[in-house]
């Protein structure tokens, strides 16, 4: 299993967190606050598509609301390959991160 | 109004989804939409559209990254492919590439032909707004439509008609001696005008005032390069130059050259006031007709209103004349645009072109370039046995149809783009040939490249879609499990496809061929055919000085002294005078006066049948020693004698109107053979020689001798003595007479170079074909020659089938040819026979072409050694 990007790992992260309302809107927010920076609709559904093709994120559609213009959305939510990867993302980030404190100051 | 505000941007709304096709652009959208309306609530609607459309433009990069990225990399892999194939089958690619180099140059040269010939005379300001007056005139049983008019005519219009801006009168006049100190030359291309020429027409000027330049008698016009040529860097402004030795006219402007794309030129052009001087009464003469008159019209006049007010004006005029003549005149205005290639008028200014030949060759040219594009698809579609793994392969790996169709498509795109740039070249060289060709003058300045970036992209887009349309859609459509199986396919589907290009390619070139022939024949026919007068050897001299004419008998008994003249003769006129001839309006006896003919008409004395070699049929020539013939008396041809209705001329009379003649009657002596006055391309036409009526300005010189530079040396000292002020000016019968076929020879020669270039491009991609075909078949040829088949034989097999696809053209072209060509020479009424050995011969030599191209593979492919042939893979 391929170790997961800085980005992805926020992407996962965020979908995680956001538990059953994880969508555009939602995951567009809690991306960008973690990141600190507004990212744009196309950066995030381009690293959807690519999550979602290595089998990390499952996509299931929800009911079309009026406020979207009647489009549906789509709810995406992790697989256990997606979970898997981002616990040994984040035992991957502690072991590097352990002694930083100590020598970066 | 308000329940549109708070929806997005439809626009950008549809951009996406045209750019963008995902399951989840559903869901793209509605999230966007969300947000959309709650930044609509907090700020507004201006501030929401504005951050919608910047989403979406932000949006467009990271969406779309992937394919950009994939599409460079299948470029690159498409280059990479196309360039290796280059390099794989050189020789093809070569003949492929230089096929359609050669039928691009053919296009472009072509179609800037076109545009030159198009161009025409619109370099004028007003030139929509600019008419040329044609008359159509009636007299007896005669009709003339042609583009001169009188004298009062153009002034009378411009003052009794507001709608015409300006009108101004041109005559043409035939070549005058020029002098300025001791430059002195003969200028051949010399115009009387008025002034009111620059209010119609735009010569702008380089010194002088347009305004008065030609007001007064006696000025003159110059271009640039006459000017140059008299005064070098002097200021040319109030210079007096001498005209026929006599005339002094005072240089009174510089214009600059005349463009060659004008329906008339000069170099010198005299003010009209200057013919009134010795003849003021010709000022108010409604009969004559000597000038071209162009109007110029204001720019919301109907040209056909104004037509209709010239009957009219005719009767006010001109009616009791007519009436007392028996005749009618009919004026028409003709656009100035249409000239050059929808007027052949008698007494045109020069031949002009014609829109016939025009869209011929724009036809020929798409012809050629057809031809190229064929051995392109012909070619590509042989090879695609080559590509099929490479097809099956890509297809395998996951490519579309659409995927392939644009790759192929963008090879030979490119294939043409290269055979652009080789074309451009070829045009930049083969461009002064074309113009001695056709002669025009086609240049490569600036005006034509910028033409050339849309007219490239255009033809090459053309070409390319064109060439590579067939194998694009051909090599796509097969199944991959087919092509990846290999060697059994052998680009076999596309047989009789290729068979029918073949068969077109050579149904053209062989016709081009035939045409070719039967023009050429023409032309010598025309050219050798006996006229009834001997034009050969024959040196004619304008000698329109009075101390000359004055003495004509002792001018022509000097001459006759030089040993190898035989005869000298004075007259006005020889054949092959064309628009220059004179006509006369001939009342014959036992006609009514109403009844006239016109007819050509020659002033003669007693030595030019003669001097031409023409034959008396009944008769006898003018003497000089008969006193009555002093007084005026006529020869006639036989076919004036057939019009006349008259069983022979004894004792009868003819009333003649011209040369000087007032119609009173004159005896006819004799009848002379029918002779060719005019090009062949009229039928014979009445003529009458007039004998004492004056008028005689020219020597026919019948010379009989090995070393006529020697002779011509001689004639110039003998006239040196003779008239010292006017330098011996002459020129052969025989090359001004055939100078009325240089519009045939120049179809020739065009055809002839198309036809060179139709079958070069068909044998190259015959060429390429047969070597193709010995490619496919070498394991055949390899495993025949070890059963024993002969080096003959195995060329027979390899040639057989394309030889039976040329032997096809062959029987297609020849009638195709026939017809074309026999509705051409119908418009001669004395013409070369269609000889059925042009067309045998045509057709074999394109079998013979066809067989040199095809063996020469066959025989490298059949002397093969079998061991080599069978090892091959």
């Amino acid at each position: 299993m391929e170790d997961l990007s800085v980005l992805e790992s926020i992407f996962l992260m965020a979908i995680l967190r956001l538990k059953d309302k994880a969508y555009g809107v939602t995951i567009r927010e809690q991306v960008s606050k973690t990141k600190g920076r507004l990212l744009s609709y196309g950066t995030i559904y381009s690293y959807l598509d690519q999550l979602a093709r290595k089998g990390y994120v499952t996509k299931k559609t929800g009911q079309p609301t009026a406020e979207r213009g009647g489009r549906r959305k789509i709810f995406y939510k992790l697989t256990p390959a997606g979970l898997q990867s981002l616990k040994l993302a984040y035992q991957l980030q502690g072991a590097i991160w352990k002694d930083a404190p100590a020598i970066l100051d | 109004m308000k329940k549109e505000t708070n929806k997005p941007p439809s626009m950008a709304e549809g951009l996406l989804r045209r750019l963008r096709n995902s399951p989840e652009n559903f869901s793209f959208l509605g999230d966007m939409e969300e947000e959309y309306s709650r930044i609509f609530k907090q700020k507004g609607n201006f501030q929401a559209k504005l951050w919608y459309w910047k989403q979406i433009f932000i949006s467009l990069f990271p969406l779309f990254r992937n394919s950009v990225l994939w599409s460079v990399v299948m470029l690159k892999n498409y280059l990479k492919t196309a360039l290796r194939n280059f390099k794989r089958q050189r020789g093809y690619s070569i003949i492929t590439l230089s096929g359609l180099a050669l039928g691009m140059a053919c296009c472009l040269l072509i179609i800037f032909y076109v545009q030159y010939e198009l161009s025409y005379d619109r370099f004028h300001k007003n030139a929509e707004n600019i008419y040329r007056i044609i008359m159509d005139a009636n007299i007896g049983s005669t009709n003339l439509k042609v583009p001169i008019t009188n004298n009062p005519l153009s002034p009378t219009l411009v003052s009794d008609y507001p709608e015409i801006a300006a009108s101004t009168r041109i005559r043409k006049i035939s070549k005058v001696l020029v002098e300025y100190n001791k430059n002195r030359f003969y200028e051949s291309c010399s115009l009387f005008a008025d002034n009111s020429i620059f209010d119609v027409f735009n010569f702008p000027f380089s010194k002088g005032d347009s305004k008065k330049a030609l007001v007064r008698p006696f000025t003159v016009v110059l271009t640039e390069t006459t000017a140059k040529k008299y005064f070098g860097e002097s200021d040319p402004l109030g210079k007096t130059l001498r005209l026929n030795a006599d005339q002094a006219f005072e240089v009174t402007g510089v214009i600059k050259d005349v463009p060659h794309n004008s329906h008339f030129t000069f170099d010198l052009l005299g003010s009209f006031e200057t013919l009134f001087v010795d003849r003021p009464q010709s000022r108010r003469d409604w009969i004559s007709a000597h000038n071209f008159t162009y109007l110029r019209l204001h720019k919301n006049a109907v040209p056909s209103d104004l037509e209709g007010k010239f009957p009219a004006m005719v009767e006010k005029y001109m009616g009791s004349r007519l009436k007392a003549l028996g005749g009618s005149i009919r004026y028409s205005l003709q656009p100035l645009t249409d000239i050059h290639l929808r007027s052949n008028l008698q007494f045109e200014f020069e031949p002009n072109s014609s829109i016939v030949y025009v869209t011929i060759f724009s036809a020929i040219a798409l012809f050629i370039l057809g031809l190229a594009c064929i051995n392109f698809m012909n070619l590509a579609t042989a090879r695609s046995a080559k590509r099929a793994r490479e097809v099956g392969m890509r297809k395998v790996l996951g490519a579309e149809r659409q995927n392939l169709v644009r790759q192929f498509l963008g090879e030979s795109t490119i294939y043409s783009l290269l055979a652009l740039f080789m074309s451009i070249i070829l045009v930049r060289m083969a461009l002064p040939l074309f113009n001695a060709v056709s002669g025009s003058d086609l240049r490569f300045g600036f005006p034509q490249l910028a033409w050339l970036f849309p007219l490239g992209i255009g033809l090459t887009l053309f070409t390319g879609m064109a060439a590579g349309s067939y194998p694009a859609f051909f090599l796509s459509a097969f199944s991959p499990v087919k092509m990846l199986n290999g060697s059994r396919f052998s680009g076999a589907g596309g047989k009789r496809f290729r068979h029918v290009l073949v068969i077109s390619q050579f149904v053209i070139s062989i016709t081009l061929i035939i045409g070719t022939w039967l023009i050429r024949n023409q032309v010598i026919y025309m050219k050798n055919v006996h006229l009834g007068f001997t034009k050969e050897r024959v040196l004619v001299s304008k000698v329109d000085y009075p101390q000359v004419i004055r003495n004509i008998d002792t001018v022509k008994a000097r001459l006759k002294q030089i040993p190898g003249i035989i005869e000298v003769a004075g007259t006005d006129a020889v054949p092959g005078q064309g628009p220059m001839a004179t006509t006369v309006g001939v009342v014959p006896e036992g006609f009514s006066d109403e009844e006239g003919i016109l007819m050509k008409a020659i002033r003669a004395d007693e030595d030019y049948l003669a001097a031409l070699g023409m034959e008396l049929v009944a008769g006898r020539d003018f003497s000089e020693k008969i006193s009555t013939d002093k007084q005026g008396v006529f020869l006639v041809n036989e076919t004036a004698l057939r019009r006349f209705g008259w069983k022979d001329h004894a004792g009868r009379t003819i009333k003649v109107q011209g040369l000087g003649l007032r119609g009173g009657a004159v005896p006819v002596i004799g009848v002379v053979k029918d002779f060719h006055y005019s090009s062949l391309r009229e039928e014979m036409e009445p003529i009458c020689i007039g004998y004492g009526v004056g008028g005689l300005d020219k020597l026919v010189i019948k010379v009989q001798t090995e070393n006529i530079t020697g002779l011509v040396a001689q004639l110039e000292e003998t006239w040196k003595e003779i008239d010292p002020s006017h330098p011996f000016d002459f020129f052969f019968l025989d090359s001004f007479f055939d100078a009325q076929y240089r519009s045939e020879e120049r179809l020739n020669s065009i055809f002839a170079s198309f036809s060179g270039l139709a079958i070069v491009i068909a044998c190259l991609g015959l060429f390429g074909l047969s070597s193709f075909m010995a490619e496919q078949k070498t394991k055949e040829i390899g495993i025949r020659k070890v059963l024993g088949a002969t080096i003959p034989e195995v060329v027979i097999l390899l040639s057989k089938e394309l030889l039976v696809l040329v032997g096809a053209a062959v029987l297609i072209a020849w009638p195709v040819a026939y017809f074309a060509m026999n509705s051409w020479l119908r418009n001669f009424p004395f013409r070369a026979g269609l000889n059925p050995w042009i067309f045998i011969v045509s057709g074999f030599a394109a079998l013979a072409i066809a067989f040199l191209t095809v063996s020469f593979q066959a025989v490298k492919a059949a002397s093969a050694h079998p061991a080599d042939s069978l090892r091959y893979e």
